[in-house]
């Protein structure tokens, strides 16, 4: 009772005696510049190889390590640095999600010689990506389209530190095996699934079989074969929803169009399982452009209907000409941010929310996804937060030096109060695991009203910073 | 032997004990030190991860260092929160242990092994190690360095169960081995007291008994020991002393018995002489004759057992000077001759060297007055007696041969004791006493000669003494 009281005084005084804490940086987010570890891949002057140099790249305030990465590949300081890409060639888009990066270049190809020079090109970008922590495969397109490599799809890079030479034979020996009779090569395509929460586009990696020309065909069968991370992916056509094989064809403009043709039932199955129309334009257009090379758009007709537009979360767009558009839906590529919530034994699972790929790594987001707790759908997790905290209790979040500082109202400390030991723990390293999941965290700082505090309930030290604590996350 | 129980018993358990400890202390230093590099160790190798706020590979690593062992790890920062855990239940508490405060103190290492439950420190209770039956703890912290400055503190908690269970186990064997050889010990005390002291104790009773004057006792140990050796020695002792103590109490009886003859014969004579009716003064004079024989019969006695005891206590001194024994042999030959022709006996004396050396001329003249005089009392009238004086090499003999009645052969190696007498009524009606010979032959002795007799019963007897010449 007494602590109880004490606590309310306290709190009191914080409210009245910080709100400083506002003007201090202490409301909202803010990430400070960071470092990341990368390898960069740059061209030999000889143009048949690359030499690669490891470099930490300080992380500026609101860009990411894979912006960085590239700006440094594209634009090498000091003359032994050799970009691997053409002079001028610009970064138009990079998208991240679940450890798959995209990227599109302005990139003028009158410059690039021959295909091993393409390749090599290729080569170093995807090298360079890759050896940031958390990217797990680079799919480069150029001015917002895939490019054959040696007539086939170039896919999506996998590997880590593959040599050009290396690379460029394999493309070579791949082109000869698939122009053979049954010949097939195997390569790394990026499938687009609808979230289940009907809201965004989730990438995700398979391994098809091609050989030459059936590529779409591939691709369809991959989305009918349905999405690997049902948790957090939805089903987009079943067995039997192709009404006719993808076919190929070059609009009057000179676009070169990928037809698909769908049975009207699509339609009706979509509907019945909540998953929004205009995901199925988005999902395929998005599989298909991220593929096939030298593809502008898709064109999918639903019986007989052509899809002409899409009623996008309550806005509608058209197609002009019914051209669906990578670049339409490209910035419906959500992203999973991981929570970490009590299991009620005392450690933290995992939770995956998915919301737009920008906010997944935004520390300010994932801590309000932390503090809204467990939604309907998610069983077996508890909230860590004490009943009566919200959201607006979070003022602010900032990241400086790999420390995130998580700065609390008053409401918040007194509503912590009661916690028992093991709550307490619960709570606080809820807050440091998740952050901590965040690629510039390394360590969190809890304060109230931009003050520092001994503790919530008495276990925790919150004087100091604290290390995550991975023992207790339960995987 | 209670008593020697009690006092191995004793000793046994201050060394166990001290044993015990002993081994109990070293192991435990053993232990800390060990535990105290494990955790210096430790601190080195997290280190670097550590500095760099990578909470997942600390923890890995830590992990991996106990994986399989009781034994903690907890990494605190500088201000002594826990931030790695192995057991991921303190992490962000602050750790009051006065080991890991020393180190974030400043100190390098520091370590403790907490035994016990009892008032264990709250810190250790929160570290829920304390479980049941785990009653020793180990806790080290090692500072982790970065630039030299420390940027936290590597504490290992380590469960001293183990130690304590080999303690344990060696206090076991410790108390059997020294429970085994106290029974060896006393085994082996039980055994020398039979080989040591029991022949002691039975030699010390020998002796009591002895003392008591039992001559016959005889101590029995068998065997080779110096005990055997010395209880035969004692065993010869004490027979001598028997044989020496029989000769003694038989001398005095034969003395005695001597002495007491003459008396009761005077005491009838002068008895029947006072209380006589009519004095007869013939008879008068014959029993006065008697009893004037009886005393010089006693005198003879006396004066012989003097001259024994004289020789006896060593009192008998020789005045040696120069002698002719052939002169020395005839004239007691011319002494005894009328007692000869008295008796109807023909003696002869042949001097057929003059044998001249050094003696007490008393004492062997009564050596050859006894031995003739022998010759002639035991042989009977019409017999001779033959003495001969001669010299064999740088011996002088004398040899008195009779034809007397001779010595039987079981009595022959007696002649010379005390008292003894072949025919005691003879003696006696010749005057002797038994004396004489053993006089002759320590007399002889004395002059380091030798005496023998050879004899013939019914034919005569030869005496032979040899004395040296010169
Ligand atoms: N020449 C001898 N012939 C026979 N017996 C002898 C002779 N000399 C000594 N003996 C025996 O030895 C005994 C001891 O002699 P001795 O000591 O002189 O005592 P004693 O003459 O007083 O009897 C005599 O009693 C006698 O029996
Ligand atoms: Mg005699």
């Amino acid at each position: 009772m007494i602590r109880k009281i004490t606590a309310l005084i306290l709190a009191l005084i914080l409210i009245a005696a910080f709100p400083a804490g506002a003007e201090a940086g202490q409301m909202g987010e803010y990430v400070g510049e960071y470092a990341a570890e990368a390898t960069l891949w740059f061209r030999r002057s000889d143009g048949t190889e690359l030499t690669s140099v490891d470099r930490t790249l300080v992380v500026a305030e609101g860009k990411t390590p894979e912006r960085c990465a590239l700006e440094a590949l594209l634009h090498p300081t000091g003359e032994d640095w050799i970009s691997p890409a053409p002079q001028g060639t610009q970064l138009t888009r990079l998208e991240k999600s679940g450890g798959i990066v995209t990227v599109d270049l302005a990139v003028d190809l009158s410059y690039l010689e021959s295909q091993q020079e393409l390749a090599l090109m290729r080569t170093a970008i995807c090298n360079t990506l890759l050896s940031l922590e958390g990217v797990d495969a680079v799919n480069l397109m150029l001015n917002s389209r895939k490019e054959a490599v040696c007539g086939l799809p170039d896919g999506v890079a996998t590997e880590k530190d593959a040599g050009a030479a290396v690379e460029w034979a394999r493309f070579q020996a791949d082109a000869e095996r698939c122009g053979q009779e049954g010949g097939v090569s195997q390569r790394w395509a990026v499938l687009y699934f609808p979230s289940q929460n009907g809201l965004w586009l989730l990438p995700e990696l398979r391994e098809i079989s091609i050989s030459e020309g059936d590529s779409a065909a591939r691709l369809m069968e991959e989305i009918i074969a349905g999405p690997a991370r049902e948790e957090t992916s939805a089903r987009l056509l079943t067995v039997g929803a192709l009404a006719a094989e993808p076919t190929i064809e070059i609009t009057p403009a000179g676009e070169q169009i990928v037809r698909i043709a769908l049975n009207a039932s699509v339609r009706d199955s979509l509907l019945l399982q909540g998953t929004p129309e205009w995901l199925l334009s988005a999902a395929i257009s998005m599989t298909v452009c991220s593929f096939l090379p030298e593809v502008d758009g898709v064109t999918i007709t639903l019986g007989e209907e052509p899809v002409f537009g899409a009623n996008i979360r309550g806005a509608n767009r058209i197609f002009e000409d019914n051209i669906i558009r990578r670049q339409d839906f490209n910035m419906y590529v959500g992203g999973i941010c991981q929570l970490r919530l009590d299991d009620g034994g005392g450690n933290l699972t995992p939770v995956e929310r998915v919301t737009s790929a920008a906010r997944a790594e935004s520390p300010w987001h994932v801590l309000q996804q932390l503090i809204a707790g467990p939604t309907s759908g998610e069983n077996g997790v508890f909230q860590v937060t004490p009943a009566g905290v919200s959201t607006q209790d979070l003022l602010g979040v900032r990241v400086e030096n790999g420390t995130a500082t998580v700065n609390f109202s008053a409401n918040f400390y007194r509503l912590c109060q009661p916690l028992n030991p093991r709550q307490e723990r619960t709570l606080v390293y809820a807050i440091v695991n998740t952050l901590c999941q965040l690629p510039p965290v390394k360590a969190v700082c809890i304060r109230i009203e931009g003050a520092e505090v001994e503790t919530l309930a008495g276990e925790i030290s919150l004087t100091g910073e604290l290390l995550p604590s991975p023992g207790m996350n339960a995987f | 032997m209670i008593a020697y129980l009690l006092i191995i018993a004793v000793a046994f358990t201050v060394v166990a004990v001290s044993l015990v400890r002993l081994v109990g202390d070293y192991l435990f230093n053993q232990q800390m030190k060990d535990d105290q590099r494990v955790a210096q160790n430790i601190a080195a190798a997290l280190a670097d991860d550590f500095c760099a706020r990578d909470a997942q590979a600390v923890y890995r690593a830590a992990v991996s260092y106990v994986e399989g062992e009781a034994a903690r790890i907890l990494v605190l920062d500088r201000q002594g929160v826990v931030q790695v855990d192995t057991d991921s239940s303190l992490n962000g508490a602050k750790f009051e242990n006065p080991e890991a405060q020393a180190v974030l103190g400043g100190e390098e290492l520091a370590g403790n092994i907490y035994r016990d439950r009892g008032g264990a420190p709250k810190w250790l209770d929160r570290l829920n190690l304390m479980r049941a039956g785990n009653m020793m703890t180990g806790v080290y912290a090692a500072a982790i360095h970065q630039r030299d400055q420390t940027e936290g503190a590597v504490v290992y908690i380590s469960q001293a169960q183990e130690i304590y269970r080999g303690l344990t186990a060696i206090r076991g064997k410790i108390i059997l081995w020294l429970g085994l050889i106290a029974a060896v010990a006393l085994v082996l005390s039980m055994f020398v007291s039979r080989t040591v002291t029991r022949p002691i104790a039975e030699i010390s009773r020998g002796i009591s008994r002895m003392a008591a004057g039992d001559l016959s006792s005889r101590v029995n140990i068998r065997g080779k020991s110096e005990f055997a050796r010395l209880a035969v020695a004692f065993n010869s002792m004490s027979a001598r002393l028997q044989q020496l103590d029989n000769a003694r109490s038989q001398f005095v009886s034969n003395a005695s018995h001597e002495l007491k003859t003459p008396l009761s014969t005077m005491k009838i004579l002068i008895e029947t002489l006072l209380y006589q009716q009519t004095p007869d003064p013939a008879m008068e004079k014959e029993f006065l004759g008697d009893i004037n024989k009886e005393i010089d019969r006693l005198n003879g006695i006396v004066s012989d057992l003097l001259t024994l005891v004289n020789i006896d206590s060593g009192g008998m001194k020789l005045k040696p000077e120069q002698v002719r024994l052939g002169s020395l042999v005839q004239e007691q030959a011319r002494r005894l001759m009328p007692l000869a022709r008295e008796n109807g006996i023909e003696m002869n004396c042949t001097v057929k060297d003059a044998c001249e050396t050094t003696g007490d001329p008393g004492k062997l003249q009564q050596v050859f007055y006894n031995v003739i005089d022998n010759a002639i009392k035991y042989t009977p009238r019409g017999g001779s007696v033959n003495i001969e004086v001669l010299r064999a090499g740088r011996r002088a003999e004398i040899r008195v041969s009779d034809t007397g009645v001779g010595i039987p052969e079981k009595d022959l190696p007696h002649i010379f004791e005390r008292f003894y007498r072949v025919d005691k009524a003879r003696s006696r009606e010749t005057g002797g006493t038994g004396l004489g010979l053993s006089i002759v032959k320590q007399i002889v002795l004395l002059h380091n000669g030798t005496i023998e007799a050879t004899s013939t019963v019914g034919q005569g007897t030869v005496f032979t003494i040899e004395l040296p010449i010169g």
